[in-house]
Parts: structure tokens; C-alpha cells; sequence
């Protein structure tokens, strides 16, 4: 069992070397990151025309919906920075490339994914940064210590759903290769994650919670910052729904792996 | 044109090897369009009519821009891009056949396959499944002729991008950068209508709209005359035409100038 101090440090090997290959390319990095903040303004001018013909939806206000879209902007950040990696999985997959990964003494996860990290991810964690806190000003959070520790607690359990979220996604490939409308599936839910879990009634409030549970991505923990006495049981179960996801995942990477039969090249 | 047709056809049966592919398509779509009736059930609040619009209008508009939008979702600025990248476009440029022509006939190919299983089953659901009116008569085959409009429109846009190709490495940042333009200009997130009356005024200025809003509108808004239907396909077809010469000169200029490594 290798440590967590020798699996730290080649991590950091190994994305310095990616660093300085894409240090040739600095107008790529400017370009990109100006696209990922236009991304994020996207999501906010959205919620802007919105508001202009409603008061509120499902009884949240403008700003609250503001705390909500940074909140799951911050927990996507972790998986499009640590974990871009997963939109190449299937074309490492159709070409055969991904065979490279079985020779190494390492974790394979550990070392697909440390192959890449994705820099101008950044400017959109920027983004959320500022937009939270301008909007818990406007709305009189008190960011009293139990308050922090939840934010972070909560946080973390979401990145690992969304994290969860995209390996699964993305290692159905090792059965089907084209993954791709599996991972686009659930980054466009990703877009939905920052309404009122509320706004859904019956059946598909049940299914967006526990079955494709964006409701924790964003809303519940958010529900649970500003409007603590509404908040119900469901928030208890975010760092459930965080660490079984990203075990469960982690499991079907590893079949997957194991399934995979290659390209025979 | 036979030449052009193998190209089509291959490119169709490459995108519909992958059947799996396709069930998560058509079933993730299927998903957007009931987050999509929730969601603006709720942003209307037992309100009839928003902006000039009903519920029933609105949630048919959103439903349907977003198939459009997955039909048109084509990547060609991308794998423009990554071809003039890597080299591989000299590949391109040495057949006997005009390139952007190549593209079309690959993309279309892509295109059709998406028509088949995602566009044309949307449809079915919003109308049957959701029970929204939508007018049958002479605005179906108008319609269909708008999509076309519109997806020259979208080609003729990512073309102009990717040729962007030969001047920078950045495909992704370009890609998503006039993905942005495209989505929040169209209207394919929120109807037009919502949007403040000075935006939309200047917007009218653009051939965004003419990608989602036209095709859509003629054929859910039951209200449109025949002769209010046909100045959209003109305004359209005058935006297709002045993007396809654009798109064609920008090339021109653009692959003078190819570098390419050890070429």
C-alpha cells in the first residue's frame, strides 16, 4: 500500500510536467478562461431575465437563487479541475490508448486522472467565490464558525456527488465506448441544480432527489445556509449521497477496467 | 454530388454504430423536458400569460429550441480546429472535393441521425405525451425549410469559428466562448420575449435568432400568417446567404496561410 505522501507527491510531478506543456499555449489559457467566465455570466444573466418578469420562483428570491448558483458552481469546481480528465476517457477507449494505464505501478484512477488538471476551471471557482460572497452580503448570512464548518462540510459531500456523478458517467464507456451523451446528461442536470429542489412535485421530486440527486448539489445545503428552520432531513444525507456515490464509482471504474478488452492493437 | 453522398452516408452509419449512444440521448432528453415543465410551472405560478406568452407556449418554445439545439450540436469549429491543429487538414484540402462541402456532407450525416432520434421524438412527446396545442397545416413543411435555414445559419457560424483554427490553439476556449454567444443571443434558454425590450431590439439585428426562434415559431405560434411565416424564411435565407460567403472567404484567406509542422 503505497502512502498518501508518495501519491501526493507524484501527483505534483506528474502536473507540473502537464503545467509546463500547456505553459506554451498562454493565449489558449487566456482565451479559455475568458469562455469559462462567460459561461458562468451565462448562468447569472439567465437568472437576471428571469427575475425581471417574476418576484420570486417557488418563493426564493433573486439573491438566494444567486447563493444557490454559486454554491453549485463551487461543487463542480473540484471535478473540472481534478477530474476533466473523464471527457477523454472515450477516445482513449476507441483508439485503444488507455491500454498505456495498466502498465504502471500505480492506482489507475489516481494516475488517469492526475494526467491532466484543467487551470482555467479557476476562473469559474473565482467566479463562484465572488458571486457567494456578494450575495450572502446582500442576504445577512452570518458567517459564524458552525455556519463555516457546515458550508465546507456541505461543499465537500457535493463535489464528491458531482464528482461520483461524472466517473460513472464517463467509465460507461468501457462497455459501450461513446460515452458521451451519458456525461453531457449529467452535466447539463448540473444547469438545473441551482433551482429549488421544491419546483419539482411527486414522483420527480423523489427521482432528483435519490435517484439522479441533484437536489444535493446545490439546494439542500444552501436550504440548510439560509433558511435553517425549512431545512428538512434530506441535508443529513449530503455527505451520504457524496461518499456513496463517489465509492460506487470508484467500483465501476474498477470493472470497467477490468472488462475492457481493449482495441486488439 | 456522389461523391458528397458516400461522405454523408458514412458519417451516419459511423454516428448510429453506437446505439447506446443514442438511447441516453433521446432518454436524457426526454429528462430536460420534464425538469423544463416543472421549472416553468413553477416560474409561472398559476400566472396565464408572461410576456405575451402562455405556459402552454413557452414550455412547447423551450422543449423544442432544446432539440434544435442538440441537433445542431455538431462540433464542427472543434474538429476544424483540431485538424488544422494537428496537421491533419492538409489531408482535407488535398481531396477532390470543396472543403466546406466536405463538411456539410459529414455533418449532415451526424445531423440526420440526430433528427431520427432526437428532434423528431421530442416532438412527439411535447405533442402527445404533454398535450400541447401545436397547429398542423401548412407550417410543418415551412418548418422543416426553416430548420434547414437554420442549420446553415449554425454551420456557416462554427465554420467562421473554426477557421479560427489556423491562427490560434485554443479549441476549446473558442468553442465554448461562441457556444455562449450563440445561447444567450438566440434565445434558445429563455424565450425572446422575456428578455428586456432594449436587448431584444437589438438582438432582432443579429442572425442568432434566426436559429431558434424562427423555426420554432412558425411552427408552434398559431397566429403567424402565411405571409408573416415566409418574411421569417426570407430574413433567414438572406442571413444564410451572407454567413455562407463569409464563412467561404474567411476559409479562403484562412488556409493560405496554413503552417503546419514539417509540412
Amino acid at each position: 500500500m503505497k502512502t498518501l505522501a508518495y501519491y501526493t507527491r507524484i501527483y505534483f510531478l506528474i502536473v507540473s510536467q502537464y503545467l509546463k506543456a500547456r505553459m506554451q499555449y498562454k493565449a489558449d489559457f487566456w482565451i479559455s478562461s475568458i469562455g469559462m467566465v462567460l459561461q458562468c455570466l451565462m448562468g447569472y444573466f439567465t437568472l437576471w431575465i428571469l427575475f425581471h418578469s417574476i418576484p420570486a420562483l417557488a418563493g426564493w428570491r433573486y439573491e438566494e437563487l444567486v447563493f444557490l448558483y454559486a454554491f453549485s458552481l463551487l461543487a463542480i469546481s473540484p471535478a473540472s479541475i481534478v477530474f476533466d480528465n473523464v471527457w477523454s476517457l472515450r477516445f482513449h477507449i476507441q483508439s485503444g490508448a488507455f491500454i498505456r494505464y495498466y502498465f504502471k505501478p500505480l492506482n489507475m484512477m489516481f494516475y488517469y486522472m492526475s494526467e491532466m488538471i484543467n487551470i482555467k476551471a479557476l476562473t469559474q471557482l473565482a467566479f463562484a467565490l465572488v458571486i457567494l460572497a456578494t450575495s450572502s452580503i446582500s442576504l445577512g448570512v452570518r458567517w459564524d464558525l458552525p455556519t463555516v464548518l457546515a458550508l465546507l462540510g456541505l461543499l465537500v459531500s457535493a463535489s464528491l456527488i458531482m464528482v461520483g456523478l461524472l466517473v460513472l458517467s464517463s467509465s460507461a464507456a468501457f462497455w459501450i465506448v461513446n460515452s458521451y451523451s451519458l456525461l453531457n446528461f449529467f452535466v447539463r442536470m448540473r444547469d438545473y441544480a441551482r433551482y429549488p429542489m421544491t419546483v419539482f412535485t411527486g414522483f420527480f421530486r423523489i427521482v432528483f432527489t435519490f435517484v439522479i440527486p441533484i437536489g444535493f448539489v446545490a439546494f439542500f445545503p444552501s436550504q440548510a445556509i439560509l433558511r435553517p428552520a425549512e431545512a428538512g432531513w434530506e441535508v443529513w444525507l449530503t455527505p451520504l449521497f457524496g461518499a456513496g456515490l463517489f465509492a460506487l464509482s470508484y467500483l465501476v471504474w474498477d470493472r470497467g477496467t477490468k472488462a475492457w478488452s481493449g482495441t486488439g492493437s | 454530388m456522389k461523391r458528397y453522398l458516400t461522405v454523408f452516408r458514412a458519417s451516419m452509419q459511423i454516428n448510429l454504430a453506437y446505439r447506446a449512444h443514442f438511447l441516453f440521448l433521446l432518454l436524457g432528453n426526454a429528462v430536460f423536458i420534464v425538469v423544463t415543465w416543472f421549472l416553468w410551472k413553477s416560474i409561472y405560478a398559476g400566472r396565464e400569460i408572461l410576456n405575451g406568452m402562455s405556459f402552454e407556449r413557452t414550455f412547447t418554445y423551450l422543449s423544442l429550441a432544446m432539440s434544435v439545439f442538440v441537433l445542431l450540436q455538431t462540433w464542427v469549429e472543434w474538429g476544424m480546429s483540431q485538424r488544422i491543429i494537428s496537421g491533419d487538414i492538409v489531408i482535407d484540402l488535398l481531396r477532390p472535393l470543396d472543403y466546406m462541402g466536405l463538411m456539410v456532407s459529414d455533418i449532415l450525416g451526424f445531423v440526420a441521425g440526430n433528427f431520427l432520434a432526437i428532434a423528431l421524438p421530442s416532438f412527439l412527446i411535447v405533442v402527445f405525451a404533454f398535450g400541447m396545442p401545436v397547429p398542423l397545416g401548412l407550417n410543418l413543411p415551412l418548418c422543416l425549410v426553416s430548420l434547414a435555414l437554420s442549420f446553415i445559419i449554425n454551420f456557416s457560424i462554427d465554420f467562421l469559428v473554426g477557421n479560427l483554427g489556423f491562427y490560434t490553439e485554443s479549441t476549446w476556449g473558442i468553442s465554448i466562448t461562441k457556444e455562449v454567444i450563440v445561447l444567450s443571443l438566440s434565445g434558445a434558454l429563455v424565450p425572446l420575449q422575456f428578455y428586456p425590450e432594449a436587448i431584444r431590439r437589438a438582438l432582432e439585428w443579429l442572425p442568432f435568432q434566426a436559429i431558434y426562434s424562427a423555426p420554432i415559431n412558425i411552427l408552434t405560434d398559431g397566429g403567424m400568417g402565411i405571409g408573416a411565416m415566409l418574411k421569417t424564411l426570407g430574413a433567414q435565407a438572406a442571413w444564410a446567404a451572407v454567413l455562407v460567403l463569409a464563412a467561404r472567404a474567411a476559409f479562403a484567406r484562412a488556409s493560405r496561410a496554413v503552417t503546419v509542422n514539417g509540412g
